[in-house]
């Protein structure tokens, strides 16, 4: 999740916020929570408005805002602590830098002009629909790059209200996109894949020549625009960028099934099930279908390769990723096999 | 010393990449001994320069062109690479934006134009895409480094190397937007397909007779709007200080008087009405290629790259597992090309096994049936899996 705030140059954590609804099954552990003090305390900045507290998590802090947290009457209409949102009464609101690995409602990036443009060109590329801004200077951070965002399930851009700029901070610069969660996650995965690039071939050349002996050694030959090597029988492309600070690795699997009676609606399956649950594998390893094919991908962060071939661990990092993507590849050939 | 010059691949099917387009049609090959003499079309020259003659009637064709491209002015230039550098050579000393698989011939105009070039990447493998969005990216980070937009933004319609076809469109929509000169460079595009300059929105378009019009190297079409068309065609004005000598008619850009005398441009124009009625069959022809990219991914481990389904006749294979039969065969990477041309099949690159890249334009399903099954007998004699 870092991803988007690196790749977009980003002061700011994006935020995340949950919303735990009366009589949900995530009340009774909210309401724990509270009661240890495991985060920060509320305590420290209420009663507050939202968009002050949505403003201090963006700097990597965690709160679970209640309407007796709020003294700003605009926001507790707006989140469903008086009149229902989504037909439910909101019981609190969970705002925090956003974490790897948890799941949001919404997710709210306070940015400037130039980073609203390019963040809705990259919106605009995934899901092939401009990003709107329907906003009225009343009710911004909490209502309309939230709750609308949660109600629309769409995103929305708010140039703020007087609240948020006179008394929470934010910058004359600044305004704030609420993204529905999903949609914040299509972003960064393509984000995830915009990293992987080749290098042209031309560039071949500019690889250092021990860089190319080292990777030979290692089994992977040089080829016009990557190096290629056979591990247990599978084919390891490697691709390093333009400046040596990573190497991805690619293999494949041909998804046999479709000649063979295989239906749309088992692809569909390899993309939704298999996908998903390697996606969260603490190694990064992606997985992209195309056509007949599945990609898998990983991507080895170096500082500089061409220093590192130097040491001893760089055989070791290399072709463990290596191993490892052809043994994830193996092991999802079987499982594709077994669903067939 | 006397050559032999009989082409020995002559009757073979020919897949070269970037042969297809330019094969001559029957209506060219009957004029070629005609007008095979080097200044050939010179003979009723009155102005000084090739696209103002009227017999044969160039300067009627030249209106005909443009007219198919939808632009306003045409000019016959020696290949696309010169039409490149007549446009380049208006913003000399300039920026320009270029995708990241645009030809060598567009970083070399650039660079013949004193420019800075600011290249829009590519999604890398193994679709190799150009995202359009991102030549707004671009302008946005020209004008963050230099203070101002860029001078002319150029997209590759279709790559040379992958054969992927680039959304000229949207890419003239946000040059439009920004009020950049948009070039589109059609060398695997326009003589194939139709293009529609004014629907595109471009301001200058280079296309390539010898890739795509059936003509004879070195041929180009260089296509302008009448706006843009006074920066790139200034004539001379350079005056002789002895003599006083001047050539006010010549286009400095084009050398003057454009070197496409002869065959070149002869063949263009007796291609031209064939070739203005077969891009109307390009769905045709995207079919049969996509016919064949499936058949040969049928071959283990070969893969077409850049889109897929592809969608123009220039493909991209990668084929590690005939790099493996090379790295064992005593003809090593040249394996592939003598066991194509056994098969009477020619145009593979000599020597490359780990990818290759071939075009099917205008080959007929006999044709085709020929090549998917060359390289389906080669992979099963040499122990490949191929798949019914």
């Amino acid at each position: 999740m870092r991803d988007f705030q690196r790749y977009f140059r980003l002061k700011h954590s994006p935020v995340g916020v949950k919303f735990i609804f009366e009589h949900s099954d995530d009340m009774q552990e909210i309401d724990s929570e509270i009661n240890d003090g495991a985060d920060d305390k509320i305590d420290e900045i209420s009663p507050s408005r939202f968009c002050y507290i949505l403003r201090q998590a963006s700097s990597g802090r965690r709160f679970i805002v209640s309407a007796k947290s709020l003294d700003c009457f605009g926001a507790e209409m707006s989140l469903g602590f008086i009149d229902p949102l989504n037909d439910k009464l909101t019981h609190a609101v969970v705002v925090e830098a956003l974490k790897e690995n948890r799941n949001y409602d919404v997710v709210v990036v306070i940015a400037n002009p130039e980073e609203v443009m390019r963040i809705s060109a990259l919106y605009y590329q995934v899901t092939d629909e401009r990003i709107r801004a329907e906003f009225k200077g009343d009710k911004a951070v909490c209502g309309e790059a939230t709750a609308e965002v949660l109600k629309t399930g769409k995103p929305n851009i708010s140039f703020l209200c007087h609240g948020a700029r006179e008394y929470s901070e934010y910058l004359a610069e600044e305004v704030v996109i609420g993204f529905p969660f999903n949609t914040f996650k299509k972003i960064v995965d393509a984000i995830l894949k915009k990293r992987v690039k080749s290098m042209c071939g031309c560039s071949m050349d500019d690889i250092p020549a021990h860089v190319v002996k080292k990777m030979r050694s290692l089994g992977f030959d040089k080829a016009t625009d990557h190096f290629a090597g056979i591990f247990n029988k599978k084919i390891v492309k490697a691709y390093l960028l333009r400046d040596l600070s990573s190497i991805t690795l690619f293999t494949s699997i041909k998804l046999r099934g479709e000649n063979d009676g295989m239906t749309g609606t088992l692809h569909e399956k390899v993309n939704d099930t298999i996908y998903l649950n390697y996606s969260n594998h603490s190694n990064s390893i992606y997985l992209t279908k195309r056509g007949k094919w599945l990609d898998l991908s990983t991507t080895v962060e170096f500082n500089d390769v061409a220093r590192e071939v130097l040491n001893k661990s760089f055989d070791e990092v290399l072709l463990s990723k290596a191993d490892e993507l052809v043994k994830v590849a193996e092991d999802l050939e079987r499982r594709l096999s077994y669903t067939q | 010393m006397v050559f032999d010059l009989r082409r020995k691949t002559r009757g073979m099917v020919n897949i070269h990449p970037i042969q297809r387009g330019g094969i001559l049609t029957d209506s060219a090959r009957d004029v070629l001994l005609e007008w095979a003499d080097g200044y050939s079309v010179c003979d009723y020259c009155f102005e000084g320069r090739v696209d103002l003659i009227n017999n044969p009637p160039i300067n009627e064709f030249k209106q005909d062109v443009a007219e198919f491209l939808r632009m306003d002015e045409v000019r016959f230039t020696a290949g696309a690479r010169h039409g490149k550098y007549a446009v380049m050579h208006a913003f000399k000393g300039g920026v320009i934006v270029l995708d990241s698989l645009a030809h060598y011939t567009s970083y070399i105009s650039a660079e013949m134009s004193d420019m800075v070039v600011y290249e829009v990447p590519n999604s890398g493998y193994p679709d190799f895409k150009i995202s359009p969005e991102d030549y707004a990216i671009k302008f946005e980070k020209v004008r963050e480094d230099t203070g101002s937009y860029p001078d002319i933004a150029l997209l590759t319609h279709v790559d040379y190397r992958y054969g992927n076809l680039n959304d000229a469109k949207r890419v003239g929509k946000i040059c439009e937007e920004y009020d950049i000169p948009f070039f589109l460079n059609t060398a695997y595009t326009s003589g194939l397909m139709e293009i529609h300059g004014g629907k595109l929105r471009t301001d200058f378009i280079v296309g390539s007779g010898h890739k795509s019009w059936s003509a004879t190297a070195p041929i180009g079409v260089l296509a302008m709007n009448y706006e843009r068309s006074n920066d790139v065609l200034k004539k001379s004005r350079i005056r002789g200080d002895w003599s006083g000598r001047a050539f006010t008619k010549k286009e400095i850009a084009l050398f003057g008087c454009s070197p496409v005398y002869g065959l070149p441009l002869i063949t263009l124009m007796a291609s031209f009405p064939h070739v203005a009625e077969r891009v109307k069959k390009w769905d045709e022809e995207v079919r049969k290629a996509r016919y064949l990219a499936d058949e040969l991914e049928k071959i283990e481990g070969v893969r077409l790259l850049g889109d897929n389904p592809t969608n123009h006749t220039l493909m991209h294979f990668e084929s590690p597992t005939f790099h493996l039969i090379a790295v064992k065969h005593s003809k090593k990477g040249y394996f592939l090309y003598r066991e194509l041309k056994r098969r009477n099949v020619i145009g593979i690159h000599p020597g490359m096994t780990k990818n290759f890249k071939l075009n099917t334009y205008g080959l007929d399903e006999n044709e085709i049936e020929i090549v998917i099954n060359a390289f389906k007998d080669i992979a099963e004699k040499y122990g490949l899996e191929v798949e019914n």
